[in-house]
């Protein structure tokens, strides 16, 4: 499930940047090879925030 | 405050041989720990002068002896002194006028408590602020410079604030408290009385002695409206295998803000609570053993792997209220599972974990590089980064950033053959967005430790919560040698884009430094 989603598609600067050196910009295709594992670490992290108040550590 | 108030008497103590700071604070303090280590500093640092000025309550001591006298009606306070420290050898106060700064090494307020009916006549250390140790291994980032008064004049020094408990209103987890979040507002006048106020939300059971839980101190650092993220790992002791504790406290000092945290001590006499302390700095060791012999690798499943930059710390820099001041921890010393509970306080405006940053950019990192470089890896800087990509030994180093502040870096920096950016891509670039950021800063072994520089850096968006997702979402930019990546879009079965642009930049840049 996606939550929270906000991206920053930038092609126009992209282009402007590689036209500083008379270049133009190369489109690549990307295989996010830890998505699922990096997706489950936050996913037990956020959890594990949401249920810290069923044990408060006690500090004095 | 009684930082800044004008003193009704003044001492002015040279402390040069044969001058016995055990001997003087065992005659005046009755030599408490924390009291004796605040001399030890002055020592340490080379203090050849004490200025001891007797001060009225003010501000937060004064708040503090009222709410004393509200839970003990026959507290009185017994004393107030202000103690500064200084390099110069003088005898006369009137020299002090024509001193600075750079004179002094630090203050402290110690306040003597009296309760009767209960027995208490004790001094503590109210509050403290010394220079950081000047060991060339020290970092201290979170700091701020605090004034305070000796003679007639005022000055400043650059420290994190120390407290101690007092075991009346105060316990560890309020002196943590005060002395980070003072620091990190850059408020000494911040008082006890708001600290509890905000802790107990009205419960008249509340009793500060007793100290505080972690769900109040979350309480606090919200009501004073310091962003943060923590991690209780009592509750969730398998957090620590995944999250260690030490990525938390190391985020949170690098950014500059600080971190807690708390710990259950072990033995057989050990008690049920926990102990809390401020950490705000940290060391760094070039020739550190652990990333060279593969022990301080984290994990993020079987695809990732990556040495943080944390791996050349050997110790925290805390305070520990019943210890004393500027201390080392060795990062490990806490064992796991003893660990209890961490918070990273978070820049203004960041609205998640610089840890977390890390590991999101982790993925970018191992999947980036080889899809960008897949052909025409002309540059050698390049060809060794796929390297350590393929042999999963990229050291990754988060710090938070602005737009302007990167900007501002690419501008002055200068590759290591003197190359600059091009200075038509710096206009074009402050079209980014949004402005504050998590900028994860990539390198290789030695040209990270050796030469403190680095082979690029993606930045995320640092204001918007975390998307579980990684699919080009809070994506802003990644620089490496003689490139650009930026994001372009998502397909349908959820394969991100980016699209790619020249740099000038074609080796290596310096680490961004304060």
């Amino acid at each position: 499930m996606e939550t929270n989603a906000v991206r920053y598609s930038s092609p126009a600067l992209a282009e402007k940047i590689a036209q500083n050196y008379g270049s133009t910009v190369r489109k690549v295709q990307v295989t996010m090879v830890g998505a699922d594992d990096v997706s489950k670490l936050i996913a037990k992290v956020e959890k594990a925030r949401a249920n810290a108040h069923t044990k408060p550590m006690k500090l004095d | 405050m009684s930082r800044l108030a004008p003193a009704t008497a003044i001492n002015v103590v040279a402390t040069d041989r044969p001058f016995s700071s055990f001997a003087f604070t065992e005659a005046h303090f009755a030599g408490t720990a924390p009291i004796r280590r605040i001399f030890s500093l002055g020592r340490g640092h080379g203090a050849r002068t004490l200025v001891i000025e007797d001060v009225p309550a003010a501000v937060a001591v004064e708040d503090e002896n009222t709410e004393l006298t509200e839970l003990n009606p026959d507290y009185r306070m017994g004393g107030l002194k202000r103690i500064s420290f200084w390099k110069e050898p003088f005898s006369d106060s009137e020299r002090i006028t024509s001193l600075g700064d750079d004179h002094c090494l630090g203050y402290a307020i110690l306040k003597r408590d009296l309760i009767p009916s209960r027995g208490v006549d004790r001094w503590h250390v109210f509050e403290a602020v010394f220079v950081q140790n000047s060991h060339e291994h020290n970092y201290c980032p979170a700091g701020y410079r605090f004034p305070f008064r000796a003679g007639g004049k005022e000055f400043t020094v650059r420290g994190c604030l120390y407290a101690q408990q007092n075991n009346l209103n105060k316990a560890c987890a309020q002196v943590a408290l005060r002395s980070l979040c003072a620091t990190y507002l850059g408020d000494a006048d911040l008082t006890y009385r708001r600290i509890n106020d905000l802790a107990s939300g009205g419960d008249p059971n509340f009793n500060p002695a007793n100290g505080l839980d972690s769900v109040k101190i979350a309480k606090v650092l919200d009501g004073l409206g310091i962003p943060f993220f923590d991690l209780n790992y009592l509750a969730d002791p398998t957090l620590q295998r995944d999250f260690p504790y030490q990525k938390l406290v190391y985020s949170g000092i690098e950014t500059g803000c600080g971190s807690l945290l708390a710990f259950k001590l072990s033995g057989p006499s050990a008690p049920a609570e926990g102990h809390i302390i401020p950490c705000f700095g940290h060391t760094f060791n070039e020739d550190a053993w652990g990333p060279h012999a593969d022990v301080m690798y984290f994990t993020v499943g079987a695809q990732i792997a990556y040495v943080p930059s944390r791996a050349w710390t050997s110790s925290f820099i805390v305070h520990d209220d019943n210890l004393g001041a500027n201390l080392c921890i060795p990062q490990s010393f806490v064992k796991d599972e003893n660990a209890g509970y961490a918070v990273e306080l978070l820049p203004k405006g960041y609205s998640y974990s610089g840890a977390l940053a890390e590991i999101v950019a982790s993925d970018y990192f191992y999947s980036l590089l080889p899809a960008v470089f897949n052909t025409g890896r002309g540059n050698l800087w390049v060809n060794r980064l796929i390297h350590y990509v393929t042999d999963q030994r990229l050291i990754l180093r988060c710090v938070p950033i602005t737009v302007n502040g990167y900007l501002e870096y690419l501008g002055k920096a200068e590759d290591w053959e003197h190359e600059k950016e091009n200075p038509q891509s710096l206009e074009d670039l402050t079209a980014l967005k949004p402005e504050k950021l998590w900028m994860i800063e990539v390198s290789v072994p030695e040209v990270f430790s050796t030469n403190k520089r680095k082979l690029g850096e993606i930045l995320l968006d640092a204001e918007n919560p975390l998307s579980d997702q990684v699919d080009g979402t809070s994506f802003v930019l990644a620089r490496f040698p003689e490139c650009y990546v930026f994001f372009d879009s998502i397909s349908s079965t959820g394969q991100p884009s980016f699209l790619t642009s020249p740099s000038n930049f074609k080796s290596h840049l310096p680490l961004l430094t304060r």
